[in-house]
């Protein structure tokens, strides 16, 4: 069967390798056309109390059955309107902890749908997305009733997408965004058990989950063996699967990131501002915010998360970006303790975003195709791109412009400390113009300038930019 | 195995569902690898022998090689 679509409804690139199930957009809606086998199993799950006590929690989207045919899925056996999330994330723009959170989620979802006769047929973080600082369970697509015997499919899937790279991350330090992002598969068990150091192999569900998974791979790589049926006669049950995803929830959620001191880590004492110079540009920021209310606002290089604070106020959704994980594991881990769903901090180099991979490399859409605001911040965050990155400045405005209509910009002059020393690295000489008519030039066909305000130090200033009408 | 899987569960990790199942686990991969032996007598075993018999015979058809 070919689902046609019509009219304005339009499939989701990241959603095109289960035939019995794919997403759609149509305005503001997110649909999922659902075939064969698929409807009886999710339409299933929807009355389930598991899955209801799931959406009351806010752990998972609420979904609601419509007609295909209202909707533009002609041809979909039967169709749901899912809930809207503000933001969608991509794994490899989480921390650790996120990623943590992210895998603990899909595995107490599967204990939960075990235990009720459902299971699911995959298991990435893909599944996954963040409501503020909460994780959300979006893929109600993933569920099928469980039949007996069968092992978990989204197990291999569940060990490459989630465990090997958290396990790496906790045990060698390379962080696991950089993995995910250089591949939609993760990494696979022979990689990982060739990376970890021997005490990681010898932990007992390690030595199972990678080094015989591992062994258990490349012997059965070319096999002709049905081991799914040979499980089945042996006498596998619910109560053998229950135990694995037990076990492995046991091994994730012992799994730690301890990094060493980052370049920012320490940013958050702010000890080169003079307090008063840090409290005015706290005023021009809050300034800016309290005029209206805004749908989105960004903060680029936000660490700590200082600034978020007095912006949060005011707007509905704020995203909390910064390219050091140290930083935005630490923001993510105090907001997440607090319950927040209005604050997403993501793990963002400003100077190397994510783009797209996977199928006809745009499975995965890149994160600027993603991202729109109404109201962007940059504190100290321009002459990191332009000095040190080598980014003209006419390229990082119109980058500004791209991502939102407005910005609030403190621009370190050239003199300033901070300056000098990006300078002094750049053998004594930016790459690109740098000063404050460079700038202005630069913003002058994209925005205005609404207000400016020199700090007390007299070498950063602050700039509020409405984009040009 | 559902009839519209598109995951690739794989074989090799299915496996690991018995490995990392605890007790209950292992007795299902001993049961497995049991049922393994006990195929080399009561299939392969017997195809063999037809094979070699078939061979001692002089005939040409042999309906438990015929795939290879």
């Amino acid at each position: 069967m070919s689902p046609a679509t019509t009219g304005s409804t339009a499939p989701e690139p990241g959603s095109l390798h289960d035939p019995a199930s794919r997403v759609f957009h149509r305005g503001n809606q997110v649909l999922r056309g659902l075939n064969g086998d698929a409807v009886g199993d999710v339409m299933a799950v929807l009355d389930a109390s598991f899955h209801q006590q799931w959406v009351a929690d806010r752990r998972c989207v609420s979904s609601q059955p419509v007609d295909p045919q209202s909707v533009g899925l002609d041809g979909w056996d039967a169709a749901l309107s899912h809930e809207r999330l503000g933001l969608i994330t991509f794994p490899y723009e989480w921390t650790f902890s996120m990623l943590k959170d992210a895998a603990l989620l899909h595995l107490d979802l599967e204990l939960d749908a075990l235990a009720n006769g459902f299971t699911t047929k995959d298991a990435t973080p893909f599944n996954v997305q963040f409501d503020g600082s909460q994780p959300m369970f979006i893929d109600i697509g993933s569920f099928e009733r469980a039949v007996d015997g069968q092992p978990w499919v989204g197990y291999g899937q569940f060990c490459e997408m989630f465990l090997n790279p958290l396990l790496v991350q906790a045990y060698c330090g390379i962080e696991a965004r950089h993995i995910l992002r250089g591949s939609t598969r993760g990494l696979t068990p022979r990689i990982t058990r060739k990376a970890l150091p021997r005490r990681a192999r010898m932990r007992p569900s390690v030595f199972s989950h990678v080094v015989l998974h591992a062994w258990a791979q490349r012997r059965y790589q070319d096999s002709d063996a049905d081991v799914a049926s040979e499980l089945k006669r042996a006498g596998m049950g619910r109560a053998v699967v229950v135990a694995q995803v037990r076990k492995l929830r046991s091994l994730v959620a012992s799994l730690d990131w301890d990094p060493e001191g980052s370049t920012w880590s320490d940013y958050g004492d702010r000890a080169h501002y003079e307090s008063v110079e840090l409290e005015l540009k706290a005023a021009f920021v809050n300034r800016v915010a309290a005029q209206r209310r805004r749908s989105m606002v960004v903060d680029i290089g936000a660490n700590d998360g200082t600034f978020v604070e007095p912006v949060r106020a005011s707007a509905d959704r704020v995203v909390a970006l910064d390219g050091d994980e140290v930083v935005v594991d630490r923001l993510y881990r105090r907001l997440h303790a607090a319950g927040d769903r209005q604050v997403t901090p993501m793990c963002v180099d400003f100077s190397d975003p994510s783009g797209g991979i996977g199928w006809a490399g745009a499975q995965r859409t890149p994160l600027f195709d993603r991202l729109r605001a109404d109201l962007v911040l940059l504190l100290a965050v321009v002459h990191h791109v332009v000095i040190s990155d080598s980014v003209p400045l006419t390229q990082f405005m119109q980058a500004v412009r791209d991502l939102a209509d407005e910005a609030v910009l403190e621009f370190p002059l050239p003199g300033d400390p901070k300056v000098e020393r990006l300078i002094r690295n750049k053998a004594g000489r930016p790459t690109h113009p740098y000063n404050e008519q460079a700038l202005l030039d630069a913003a002058a066909p994209l925005f205005d300038v609404v207000e400016r305000e020199v700090l007390p130090s007299g070498t950063r200033v602050m700039f509020h930019f409405v984009a040009r009408a | 195995m559902a009839i519209m899987a598109y995951l690739d569960a794989g074989s090799g990790s299915m496996l690991l569902a018995a490995v990392a199942g605890g007790l209950a686990g292992i007795t299902v991969l001993v049961r497995l690898y049991w049922n393994r032996f006990l195929g080399l007598f009561s299939k392969k075993r017997r195809e063999a022998a037809a094979a070699a018999q078939a061979e001692l015979m002089g005939s040409g058809s042999n309906p438990a090689t015929s795939d290879e």
